[in-house]
């Protein structure tokens, strides 16, 4: 019995100061064993950044390395439980531009005067009539499976160089079009009308969603036209101020485009 | 006693060298190092080592994974990113678009006159507003996690024909968000006409809605959208949500004024179990 505590004694006093080797007389480390271990309890470990507390993970978490020096983590990677049918955030990104796109009285589309003939889904861009691309918003996105839903946030500021409203009133129709790869996915059109002050501005917010684009990379575009005028000349800008009351930091537009998918491209987990 | 001591360590070192398995915890080891109980980890975990070198640590980020029977485990890099405790997470998003709409709030029907909503409205009791649902809309799923958040993203087209080509009129409605047939959501907005009559007092414009509801039960929750007519300055002025009044007006389809509508399930995510 002596003789046992002498040697629990020796253990510990070896842990505090020298390094323990099975089956080696050469450790490398603070404890080195040359064979297999086997954890019959649970593998704690203590965690630095939090007042170096022992954690011992949860269900189906990794022992994650924290480099030379530190002792692991136990981590939870982040992979979606997909369930079959459903969509998931797949591919996102967002896009802006500053500089807009200007209309004179004369470059007035002459699809104003056809609108619900003109304005269908999918028609080409290059049917439509003096719609202008807002350039910085024109980004390739992709698409990595059959079942998608794309969805597409655009929003900008719409300003006309207007005076104060007269009789009759004074507005300007125009319209914004969402295209990829210059197909028309989704079409709003507004009505900017003068007010008691002058250069009125408004915000324009768009969304749309187009369903199931083929596989592979795509060409999203936004573009804009000026459709009708009533009692007016002057110009109207989109994406960009046409009058000094405001900026084209304030006028800017973005684009935000997310695409869902139900997931059919799985990549390894492992590196 | 310091010659036992030194005895001991000598006959300790050689024989777990030589011979053993070493068991802490336990008398029948099963592997060269059987610990039965908790193991601490203070410092990194080397693999793979040798007489002449120490395993490896990893690099910070890696994970560790099994090589099998008879193989140290490695330390490898992984293709994905990890959760950190206490973030929301966006498990699912249901998506949905409409081109049939609403027509059955137009000239004749008044406004139902109601100014006032309160969350949990019923969408049939016509004391808090007459609601008219956006069929298309409709959706259908399951929370999981008490913890969460429910965004809700709606757009629609509206439009309205003044009766008069001269005089400005308008419709002040509301459209919302019912789960399990009561209000979560709305918002109230209004579309005026213009008096020019070059415009035959045609008017579109967007309405967008978007709202934040947290800590739904967990269970089945169905999703609706409705709109109403609040008011409007004359019954004769022709309204319809979420599609054209008529193919004949040529100003407008129920393509550009299609609804769409996007629900985004964000879960909140937590490992500090033990």
């Amino acid at each position: 019995m002596k003789k046992l505590y002498s040697v629990l004694l020796v253990i510990t006093g070896l842990s505090l100061s020298a390094q323990i080797g099975i089956k080696t007389d050469a450790p490398k480390a603070t404890l080195d064993v040359n064979g297999d271990t086997n954890f019959r309890g649970k593998l704690a470990v203590m965690n630095v950044s939090d007042n170096n507390k022992l954690f011992e993970g949860s269900n189906d978490q990794v022992l994650v390395s924290q480099g030379e020096g530190l002792p692991p983590l136990w981590k939870t990677l982040r992979i979606p439980e997909y369930e079959a049918n459903k969509f998931y955030l797949i591919f996102n990104n967002s896009f802006s531009d500053k500089t807009g796109v200007t209309f004179s009285s004369t470059e007035e589309s002459t699809n104003g005067s056809s609108r619900s003939t003109s304005f269908t889904k999918n028609v080409a861009y290059s049917t439509l009539n003096r719609f202008k691309k807002i350039a910085a918003l024109s980004q390739p996105i992709t698409i990595y499976s059959a079942q998608s839903k794309t969805y597409f946030q655009f929003e900008t500021v719409v300003q006309a160089a207007f005076p104060v409203n007269g009789d009759p009133d004074i507005s300007i129709d125009y319209a914004c079009g969402i295209f990829v790869d210059d197909k028309l996915v989704n079409l709003r059109q507004r009505n900017i009308k003068a007010s008691s002050a002058s250069s009125t501005f408004i915000t324009h917010n768009q969304i749309g969603i187009a369903d199931n684009l083929t596989k592979g990379q795509h060409t999203v575009s936004v573009a804009c036209s000026r459709l009708k005028s009533y009692n007016t000349n002057v110009n109207l800008g989109i994406g960009i101020n046409v009058a000094t009351n405001i900026d084209s930091f304030i006028t800017q537009s973005s684009l935000k485009v997310d695409v869902y998918e139900v997931p059919q491209v799985f990549n390894t987990i492992l590196n | 006693m310091k010659k036992t001591i030194n005895y001991c360590v000598i006959g300790l070192c050689f024989t777990i060298q030589s011979y053993a398995q070493v068991g802490i915890g336990t008398s029948a080891p099963n592997s060269t190092l059987d610990i039965n109980g908790r193991t601490t980890l203070r410092k990194e975990l080397r693999v793979n080592g040798t007489s002449s070198q120490a395993g490896s640590a990893g690099l910070n980020g890696q994970v560790l994974v099994s090589q099998g029977e008879n193989l140290p485990p490695v330390w490898k890099t992984v293709n994905v990113t990890f959760l950190e405790e206490g973030q929301y997470k966006l498990i699912n998003s249901y998506l949905s678009s409409d081109q049939a709409g609403i027509t059955t709030l137009s000239n004749g029907v008044a406004g139902d006159g109601v100014f006032k909503n309160s969350v949990n409205d019923d969408i049939t009791d016509t004391s808090k507003g007459k609601w008219m649902k956006i069929a298309g809309l409709e959706g259908n799923f399951t929370i999981k996690n008490a913890k969460n958040r429910l965004t809700y993203q709606l757009q629609t087209g509206v439009e309205m024909k003044s009766s008069s080509a001269t005089s400005m009129q308008s419709v002040s409605f509301a459209c919302g968000v019912f789960r399990n047939g009561k209000l979560v959501a709305v918002r109230p907005d209004k579309i005026s006409s213009n008096n020019n009559t070059d415009k035959a007092g045609l008017q579109d414009y967007i309405f967008t809605l978007n709202y934040t509801e947290q800590n739904v039960g967990i269970g089945a929750q169905k999703i609706e959208v409705a709109c109403r007519k609040i008011e409007t300055t004359s019954n004769n002025a022709q309204f319809t949500v979420g599609r054209n009044i008529s193919n004949t007006n040529t100003e407008s389809n129920a393509f550009t004024l299609e609804s769409v509508f996007k629900t985004d399930v964000i879960e909140y995510v937590t490992y500090k179990s033990n």
